[in-house]
């Protein structure tokens, strides 16, 4: 039993991590946490599953949908991030305008498919057969999951020490000041959403065939992906993945152990618990402003 | 909101009746033939339809009113109501429980003469309470039990069969026909898991003297099943419940089902066969039934009568089907709107108090999906000798015309 709460943990935390890194993603520099993501993410599930997308090799077309997620997330950046923080870069609009944006996926999914979900299988070699080893069941496909999330998490990493990830930081950390010292930061927003878009995409690739694609799958992982973001903290990638982790053992748990539908209580519960104790998040970073 | 008109009369019919409408007149009888048989003027019957036009929703519910849609065709093919043509006032209600009360007061403001929809048991609740004083007759499809209580809802008719009728039948399956005795059950959390699952606690404890082994209850965006279904397989359960609105739940619980190889007989509410289930084995499917309406079903000597499948072969045509025929010919919209269109021929009248007082002694009329009976306190129609079970995988047999139809699972 407790080998499936494990394996469950690190299987559905690692989607909830790279849920809340999209979040951090595009959240450096803009300061804004976009509450679309999770549709994003239900967008790029379903045109997994649909043709004609669906039909071409595995590769090709998660980089199509990578690329069309991107876009429609640069399209968000246009008319419900940017016009906002022209205003004021410290203006909380985007609440609503990227709440607002979400809807209006929604809408769309809500016009083009039912609620009938769709299978969407792994990629050669990986299948979800499950295996058994010592005592743990798990597919080959479970496994590719939680390796593409740590891969996920050095590549951002790698991203971050890079004169792009200074000047990112720069602009998270005074954006008028960064355009003073000659960073656009409208450009690396613009970036930004690019990368966040694609990396919503590729999270819908990975979730389609775990829990299939359905146009109600975004809320649920926005929301778990938001405690991820939580409590790993702001801009930590690592702290995000491991909270994500965490979370997911802990629902896990619940499942299994909790009375009958109290799940949510007990993820809930342990996540205020854990900000109670490490309010900077799990790996307890705190946010450095270098002035 | 939009609203039009179903044309009810011929142009021969309307010079029929204008030429005898003036012949009258001539005669100084013109003003009862033009007053409405409901006695207040001209007026023609009005619906109102509640229908998300807009959301996540809309997609995946308009196949649920096309039955409707096939009733306002087949009405105005028979001369529309009272002679008239029929207006129907569509409002989107966005398929939200919390659209409802701005839904109600628009359809207060139509004052039509009866209403379809909405969808869905949290919609229908917000909805037949919000209208509650309005006195406006309605049936929208929603299972809880409460629905069908004349005292309380004296205004809304259930032509759906209720939670405690499909957990009797259930329960009847499990322990009676198959002969299960570790029986379980996992509903998601919501109205009607909670629903359902109370009802079929009750209908083990009062017909059979015993309790569920294992009750499973998940939240609705739950990504993983397997703990759940773990907890079945531990509880040694062989009979299982299984009532959630999420066809995704449903397909995760069959997966983590095939994945640990435990096939327990599973009977369920939604018969529908989609693409996803595919890749389960046949051993898990064949095992799994659902409860439905016995005159959508078949077995080797008895057919579907052929006015049930012309109306199949008319949903599966319909493009607004897309697919989900068993959704469409179970919902309860076709057979509420040919009983309105009988009920108002018969009374000649469009005024609500005596269409309530008409519904209320409705005994035994044909529907398609089972005979409909009404009394003043029991507005749950449906009889419980019309709920049977069905084969999920009869599906993928030709008698089922595209799915739509059922096989009777052996021994009912």
């Amino acid at each position: 039993m407790i080998a499936d709460i494990l394996v469950a943990g690190l299987v559905f935390g690692s989607l909830y991590g790279l849920v809340a890194m999209g979040f951090n993603v595009l959240h450096r520099p803009t300061n804004v946490v976009n509450f679309a993501q999770g549709e994003l993410i239900m967008i790029g599930a379903m045109l997994m599953a649909a043709t004609p997308i669906g039909g071409l090799p595995w590769a090709v077309a998660a980089a199509c949908v990578m690329a069309v997620v991107a876009v429609v997330a640069l399209a968000e950046e246009r008319v419900a991030v940017t016009p906002v923080l022209r205003r004021s870069s410290h203006a909380a609009g985007w609440v609503i305008t990227t709440l607002a944006f979400s809807l209006l996926i929604a809408e769309a999914a809500g016009r083009l498919w039912t609620d009938q979900p769709s299978t969407v299988a792994p990629p050669w070699p990986l299948s979800m057969d499950v295996e058994h080893v010592a005592g743990f069941r798990f597919s080959s496909y479970q496994v590719g999951v939680v390796v593409v999330a740590v891969a996920a998490v050095l590549l951002l990493g790698l991203l971050d020490r890079s004169r792009l990830g200074t000047a990112l930081r720069a602009v998270a950390a005074d954006r008028d000041g960064a355009r003073l010292r000659g960073i656009d930061p409208t450009a690396l927003t613009r970036r930004s959403f690019l990368l966040g878009g694609a990396l919503a995409g590729l999270t819908g690739v990975l979730a389609a065939p775990l829990l299939l694609a359905s146009v109600t799958m975004g809320l649920g992982l926005l929301i778990k992906g938001f405690a991820a973001l939580a409590v790993g903290g702001i801009g930590d990638n690592r702290g995000v993945l491991v909270a994500g982790w965490v979370l997911g053992t802990v629902e896990a748990a619940g499942a299994a152990y909790a009375s009958p539908g109290s799940q949510s209580v007990v993820l809930f519960a342990a996540m205020l618990l854990i900000l109670l104790i490490r309010p900077n998040g799990l790996r307890g970073l705190a946010v450095q402003r270098h002035v | 909101m939009v609203t039009y008109r179903m044309d009810g009369m011929s142009r021969r019919g309307f010079l029929t009746g204008a030429a005898s409408a003036a012949a009258l007149g001539a005669l100084g009888l013109g003003a009862a033939a033009c007053g409405s048989p409901a006695g207040g003027g001209a007026k023609a019957a009005r619906i109102g339809w509640v229908e998300p036009k807009t959301g996540r929703l809309a997609a995946a519910y308009k196949p649920i009113y096309v039955g409707a849609r096939l009733a306002l065709e087949d009405v105005k093919a028979a001369g529309g109501m009272l002679g008239e043509a029929v207006e129907v006032s569509e409002h989107d209600d966005k398929g939200s429980p919390a659209s409802q009360p701005a839904v109600a007061q628009r359809l207060i403001r139509d004052e039509p003469t009866f209403v379809v929809g909405p969808t869905g048991s949290s919609q229908v609740l917000a909805s037949v309470t919000a209208l509650a004083r309005a006195k406006l007759i309605q049936s929208a499809w929603g299972g809880a039990e409460l629905l069908g209580d004349g005292d309380r809802f004296p205004h809304h008719y259930q032509l759906v069969y209720n939670t405690t009728q499909q957990a009797r039948v259930a329960a009847r399956f499990l322990h009676e026909v198959r002969g299960l005795r570790r029986i379980g059950i996992i509903v998601e959390n919501s109205e009607f898991g909670t629903s359902i699952r109370d009802a079929v606690v009750r209908t083990l404890r009062d017909a059979y003297s015993t309790k569920p082994v294992a009750v499973e209850v998940f939240e609705v965006d739950a990504s993983d099943m397997t703990p759940f279904v773990r907890n079945l397989e531990r509880a040694g359960v062989d009979g299982l419940g299984l009532f959630t609105g999420q066809p995704q739940a449903t397909v995760l619980i069959l997966r983590a089902m095939a994945a640990s190889d435990f096939h327990p007989v599973i009977v369920s509410h939604d018969l529908n066969y989609i693409d996803a289930l595919g890749e389960f084995p046949r051993a898990l499917l064949d095992g799994f039934f659902g409860t439905t309406y016995r005159g959508l079903t078949y077995t080797g000597e008895e057919k579907p009568s052929d006015e049930v499948r012309k109306l199949v072969e008319r949903i599966n045509r319909h493009p607004d089907t897309a697919g989900l025929g068993y959704s469409a010919v179970t919902s309860p919209y076709y057979d509420y709107m040919m009983l309105m269109a009988k009920v108002v021929e018969d009374t000649r009248s469009l005024d609500p108090a005596k269409l309530k007082a008409a519904l209320d002694r409705v005994s035994g009329h044909a529907g398609i999906r089972a005979k409909v009976s009404f009394t003043a306190k029991r507005h749950s129609g449906i009889a419980d000798e019309d709920i049977t079970i069905g084969t999920l995988m009869s599906a993928k047999e030709p008698e089922s015309l595209g799915g739509v139809l059922r096989r009777r699972a052996d021994g009912v």
